[in-house]
């Protein structure tokens, strides 16, 4: 019995699994992984929801083999832009979107608070750099001009 | 029957998987952990997955979720599950006086789960809901060996796949009765139904 147990170790011994290196691979690009797993999710419905379509067909339209195609969908490729935007091209469908950031917020009509200016003037700039707006401010008036209207 | 290292050298502690031929991969893989895993990392199987099994989504327990976020979650599941695997692996603080058994939970029977509540215990964080996921296993002593698994939205293992990790299980008790390596009291499993 100790001889089976041994001569089983040994086989057992003799190869590792692979998990530990894809598991290593998994955890340190978790965050792209994830990225391709929610394109593939979308090429795929939206092969699904297309008759005329498939993987195949899909990879001809990209100019790419079918094989790549399975290997998208599967949710482990490190897509480049250009293949999004190929595949995106392909399915009539935006693989991806950008968000909202503060420069494409709408633009709000803003109401300013400024103090009334008794005195304003033009004068030479000392340091040659051109004219510049002297202002001769006055706290007692406040008034409230709209500088930015909303496109 | 071939057996593939996770961790552990000596049969007194450590984990091994069975090589069977997944049912489910069409490629060749390595072995029931490494393919477990494939799997709940492959987009294509989980979405197909999930349609295939939509009436199960018809139960409570996941109104008001998408399929979309099952996916996540069944991902985010296993990876939970690598990490305590490979902390319980390096000995990471909280992990080094445990033994596989503590991270193990035998739900019933000869079906085990990741007892992710320890995991969970750590980060102090409470646990939300049951597992997902699945691992079939043998546990001899300190041993377990892995031979397949699943991702169980049922609550109960009634499904078309059970079948196939039953046999799975069966044919690695048969084995190890065949080969006269352990014996019956040695092996912590009952019959399986």
């Amino acid at each position: 019995m100790k001889k089976i147990k041994k001569k089983l170790e040994r086989a057992t011994k003799a190869k590792k699994s692979n998990w530990g290196d894809e598991a290593a691979f998994r955890m340190k690009n978790h965050k792209w992984l994830r990225y391709s797993s929610n394109i593939a999710r979308r090429i795929l419905a939206s092969i699904e929801d297309r008759k005329a379509l498939n993987q195949k067909i899909l990879a001809e339209r990209i100019g790419v083999k079918p094989q790549y195609i399975n290997k998208v969908v599967k949710g482990q490729e490190n897509l480049s832009l250009e293949t999004i935007a190929k595949l995106s091209d392909a399915l009539g469908y935006e693989l991806i979107r950008f968000p909202v950031y503060k420069y494409n917020r709408a633009i709000k009509k803003l109401s300013v608070q400024v103090g009334y200016f008794e005195n304003a003037y033009i004068s030479n700039n000392p340091m040659g750099s051109g004219k510049s707006l002297s202002l001769k401010h006055s706290s007692t008036s406040m008034q409230s001009i709209a500088i930015l209207k909303s496109a | 029957m071939k057996f593939r290292r996770i961790f552990g050298r000596s049969w007194e502690s450590g984990l091994r998987a069975v090589c069977y031929p997944d049912y489910r991969l069409k490629r060749k893989r390595s072995d029931a952990f490494s393919n477990l895993f494939n799997l709940w990392n492959d987009t294509q199987y989980l979405q197909e997955y999930l349609v295939k099994n939509q009436k199960a989504l018809s139960d409570p327990r996941w109104e008001g979720i998408t399929m979309d976020e099952l996916i996540d979650l069944i991902m985010e599941e296993a990876r939970e599950f690598e990490l305590q695997i490979e902390n319980f692996k390096t000995g990471e603080p909280g992990f080094e006086r445990l033994d596989l058994s503590d991270i193990f939970r035998n739900i019933y029977k000869d079906v085990y789960v990741l007892h992710v509540d320890h995991f969970y215990q750590i980060r102090e964080k409470p646990r939300e809901r049951e597992p997902l996921l699945r691992i079939y296993a043998l546990q001899i002593k300190g041993y377990f060996i892995i031979t397949g698994g699943l991702i169980n939205l049922y609550g109960q293992p009634e499904t078309e796949l059970e079948y196939e990790e039953k046999l799975n299980l069966n044919r690695l008790y048969h084995f190890i009765h065949k080969e006269y390596i352990f014996s019956p009291e040695e092996i912590n499993i009952q019959t399986i139904q």
